[in-house]
């Protein structure tokens, strides 16, 4: 039996059937959980915003008019709901970069030698946590997603040329911290 | 300043191609600014260790059935909201306004319906106090019974479920005994009527008393033997009754 494309699964839902919408969410539940993931560093977070985004997919999705693409809209609901999540987190976070490090080091006498799996994780996680919301969205789809500059701009509501800048910065700025964190580690 | 706009461009390209995501072209731009330009290169190596560093970091998968259970906690989500949301607005917004509005004026039309009637009665006793004071004794008197009578009438009306068996008294007898200056007027007139008789006896003479006497004493007989006969002509269920009307008339 042939899969269904998104626009009938849209139409179904439309027509009143459910399945439709729940095929929608079993196709791009792990594409959905995973942008927000690695924007968010954390699973009970990321799993949070997962069911936001359709919560907020089965209440829009009768005035969804298939001007963009259904995965484009999936992730841009997905890339806003991780962005608002980021600045509150941001805003609340009471924790400094330094305390983090302070965490850090304090496990790496337990660990002693090598970096396992656990810390190169937090490490990362601090670095992406320095970038600005808007440039760990646009990393995100980029560099883990693997979309075109077109398809961010799309998702994103920006210019190609201000999506590409964002990209370049933050690479440029989790090199930096990740030198100098690597250096206080080694 | 082309060649500044060129550098900055190649900077951006940087990411891209440590990817491999660049043209053949564009990756041989970046790789001749990378020889050329020290700012470049330090830009490169910097770059190219991060992502090496970000494409060895793992997640953590979330537990397999994590996927099977993620539309059914969605459903309950949403149910659980929707439940809400009744919950909150059961009543929509329209509803709150125009209830209390229509109980509003109810209450406006039933408090007219119960006082109009009463408005138009004191209308109407002032209207007779003003006529009262305009007309002559006797039509005051004419139309304080009728007053009366009406007054006893409305009350017996507004009152007629609780006091149905209570009875308007008579005006005539009412204003008699309210008013005791018409009992001494009457009194006076009595006594004055007999000294006019009185006096006029004394007038006549021995003669025209006698003729008087007798008149009245024969006028007495025959009313009192007419009587006598007509009881005896009654059968005796006649007779009863005349002696019940008389036994009810006090007599």
């Amino acid at each position: 039996m042939d899969k269904k494309t998104d626009s009938e699964l849209i139409r179904d839902f439309k027509n009143g059937d459910i399945k439709g919408y729940n095929e929608i969410v079993r196709r791009y539940q792990q594409q959905v959980y995973w942008v927000i993931r690695k924007m968010v560093n954390s699973h009970d977070d990321a799993d949070d915003i997962t069911q936001e985004v359709f919560i907020k997919v089965h209440s829009a999705l009768m005035d969804f008019r298939e001007e963009s693409n259904l995965f484009t809209w999936l992730y841009r609901i997905a890339t806003n709901y991780s962005i608002n999540h980021i600045r509150k987190v941001r805003v609340k976070n009471t924790i400094s970069i330094e305390g983090v490090t302070e965490q850090f080091e304090s496990q790496d006498k337990k660990t002693d030698e090598m970096m396992d799996e656990e810390r190169r994780r937090k490490i990362l996680e601090e670095a992406i946590g320095t970038l600005p919301a808007q440039q760990r969205a646009v990393f995100d789809l980029r560099y883990y997603e693997e979309l075109s500059y077109e398809d961010i701009s799309k998702i994103m509501k920006r210019s190609i040329g201000g999506i590409k800048a964002n990209y370049f910065h933050a690479v440029k700025k989790i090199g930096e911290h990740l030198k100098i964190r690597l250096k206080t580690e080694f | 300043m082309a060649n500044k706009l060129n550098i900055e461009e190649i900077k951006l390209l940087l990411p891209d191609y440590i990817t491999g995501s660049l043209s053949s072209e564009d990756a041989a731009l970046v790789e001749s600014a990378i020889k050329s330009n020290s700012e470049i290169e330090d830009l490169f190596f910097n770059m190219r260790d991060a992502l090496q560093f970000v494409e060895n970091v793992k997640f953590e998968e979330p537990v397999p059935q994590y996927w099977n259970n993620l539309l059914p906690k969605i459903h309950e989500k949403i149910e659980a909201r929707n439940e809400k949301k009744l919950f909150k607005n059961p009543i929509p917004l329209i509803w709150k306004i125009l209830v209390p509005v229509a109980a509003v004026i109810l209450i406006a039309v039933i408090y007219r319906i119960a006082t109009s009637p009463e408005n138009q009665i004191t209308k109407d006793n002032q209207q007779n106090i003003q006529k009262e004071s305009q007309v002559e004794p006797k039509q005051q008197k004419q139309l304080a019974d009728e007053k009366k009578t009406s007054d006893t009438v409305i009350k017996s009306e507004n009152n007629n479920n609780v006091k149905i068996e209570k009875k308007a008294p008579l005006p005539v007898f009412k204003k008699e005994l309210k008013e005791p200056e018409n009992k001494e007027n009457l009194a006076k007139n009595e006594n004055e009527a007999e000294k006019n008789e009185n006096e006029l006896l004394a007038q006549l003479s021995s003669d025209e008393l006698n003729d008087i006497s007798e008149i009245n004493s024969v006028e007495a007989n025959s009313t009192e033997e007419e009587l006598d006969n007509e009881i005896q002509n009654l059968n005796n269920s006649e007779k009863e009754a005349l002696l019940l009307e008389l036994e009810n008339s006090n007599l």
